[in-house]
């Protein structure tokens, strides 16, 4: 992105710069006056931290999901998210949200598949790139690609059905 | 198996029958658990064929599911829009999977306590209704089949939040419970939007009989938890429960004084209700609605004793268009239906 010109109304040209490297990770911001104006940045003390968070929000909106290619603004148009990745990759900017929706829960309570205290998603993670990384073969017509990943999708889930009491016929 | 409409139960699902606790005021208790399955894309994101793949992974694990006391399975992509219209009357599927395209699918038991729709807004939605106020029992049935199919797919999760669904309203839990609720001395006597606000103050929904947009059809009305996030399956019901007791005895209060201060215009209302139902030539749906309602405050209130009440409970599902041109064996003009539900209606009341 370009640090000429203001990342949240893509119009002004960007006066006020800032990199965060907190993290390992470098962040960098650059917004218009009135933007920052409006998003209460202008007071002297609190500039960097609300920058931050300003920041912050403007990447996670930008960033697609790798898993499903949804942005998050395609998720607040449509309201629906595109794969269960998504609640881990926009994670910073949907908790407001539901906090907003479930009365200021962030966290699930309930029990969980087969009564587990914790989910292990690597299977299921892989699974969900796998099936993208098929999609796109077919669509390609790369049919020998689209084989060997059909292969790989076959034996990771017979792998994690294993010791189950039911498998598939 | 493949079902046909001859196969259904004439007298409407189990849960019309009437009985059980507070069946005075509560038609039925439901719940519904909204599940995705791991490793693949939500419906929005989902291409045609693995749309397809989640339905064919599914159906031998429903066949498996055995639910009482047989198994039902309609492929809902290539059934007539009339099958698929009966179904969202019986309560058996959404107004959102019936108009929608592609793979997609329900099944059910042949009693209609349990259906589990396929592809609608998450991969999978099930559900369970059971007569009047029945919540713990009711969740009981659907946390077993859960279980269930657990043992034989894996659901998306993650510990941080829980079951995770499409939609973010729905994430945690994934449970919505709710009980349909006849109200019309509430409505009567316009305290229903005091009751709505209040159930609105403590987490709770209100919808009409056929969901969304269909207020206020027959005084029915349906209560649900908004919440899923960050509250237990047990303290959702419990919240849900809490408020019940409120809502039924303000009801029964709206009903007491109905009785005592017009008891002679209360059973002018009910008494002619009955008589226009018994009589009628023509009957548009709302009219029966109207008339059905109060009816069966008449037969609750020991003012009308030659009705049984599950024949009106069934009444509200069985006079609705699909049903009645099930009933004939082909599609009908609203004009044509309105002469069949009226004979209908004369015939199971008479
Ligand atoms: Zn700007
Ligand atoms: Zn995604």
């Amino acid at each position: 992105m370009s640090s000429n010109t203001c990342q949240i109304c893509h119009v002004n040209p960007a006066t006020i710069h800032h990199t965060d490297l907190t993290g390992g990770k470098k962040v960098e911001t650059h917004v218009c006056e009135a933007c920052a104006a409006a998003h209460g940045v202008a007071n002297e003390g609190g500039f960097v931290a609300n920058l931050m968070d300003v920041a912050r929000g403007i990447q996670a909106r930008a960033e697609s999901c790798p898993h499903c290619g949804i942005t998050f603004e395609e998720f607040r148009s449509k309201g629906r998210f595109g794969c269960p990745r998504d609640y881990e990759v926009f994670r910073e900017a949907l908790v407001p949200l539901l906090q907003k929706m479930h009365g200021g829960a962030q966290r699930h309570v309930g029990r969980l598949p087969h009564g587990q205290d914790e989910v292990e998603t690597t299977v299921s993670d892989r699974l969900l790139q796998l099936r993208r990384e098929l999609q796109e073969a077919v669509e390609q017509e790369k049919y020998e690609d689209a084989a060997r990943l059909r292969d790989e999708i076959a034996e990771i889930e017979r792998a994690s059905k294993q010791g189950r009491p039911w498998t598939s016929a | 198996m493949d079902v046909e409409l001859g196969q259904f139960d004439s007298r409407g699902g189990e849960w019309l029958r009437g009985e059980g606790r507070r069946s005075d005021i509560v038609i039925s208790s439901r719940v519904r658990l909204a599940r995705n399955l791991a490793g693949f894309p939500f419906l929005g994101r989902a291409s045609e064929v693995q749309r397809q793949e989640i339905v064919d992974r599914l159906q031998p694990c429903l066949d498996h599911l055995e639910l009482a006391p047989q198994t039902f399975y309609v492929d809902l992509e290539d059934t007539d829009r009339m099958l698929r219209r009966f179904l969202v009357e019986r309560h058996l599927i959404s107004r959102e999977l019936e108009s929608s395209k592609g793979p997609r699918a329900v099944a059910f038991g042949s009693d209609e306590v349990a259906a589990v729709m396929v592809n609608e807004e998450d991969h999978l939605r099930l559900q369970v209704i059971r007569a009047s106020l029945a919540l713990d029992e009711t969740y009981r049935l659907a946390s077993e089949l859960d279980r269930e199919l657990e043992r034989m797919v894996e659901f998306a999760a993650s510990s941080r939040f829980g079951y995770l669904t499409a939609c973010p309203t729905n994430v945690g839990t994934g449970l919505r419970a709710s009980v349909m609720m006849h109200l019309p001395a509430l409505v009567h006597l316009k305290q229903i939007e005091r009751v709505f606000r209040s159930a609105q103050r403590t987490g709770l929904t209100v919808r009409g009989f056929y969901g969304e947009g269909t207020m206020a059809s027959g005084d029915l009305y349906q209560i649900s938890n908004q919440i899923t996030l960050g509250k237990s399956e047990e303290s959702i019901l419990d919240s849900l429960q809490r408020m019940l007791p409120r809502i039924l005895e303000y009801e029964d209060k709206c009903r007491d004084e109905l009785s005592t201060r017009g008891r002679t215009k209360l059973e002018d209302k009910c008494h002619r209700a009955l008589a226009i139902l018994r009589a009628a030539r023509s009957l548009t749906s709302e009219e029966a609605m109207t008339y059905l309602s109060a009816v069966r405050l008449g037969v609750v209130m020991k003012i009308l004793t030659d009705v049984a009440l599950p024949r009106v409970n069934e009444l509200f599902v069985l006079t609705q268009p699909a049903h009645l041109q099930k009933m004939e064996g082909r599609a009908l003009e609203p004009d044509d239906r309105d002469v069949r539900r009226a004979t209908f209606v004369r015939q199971t009341l008479s």
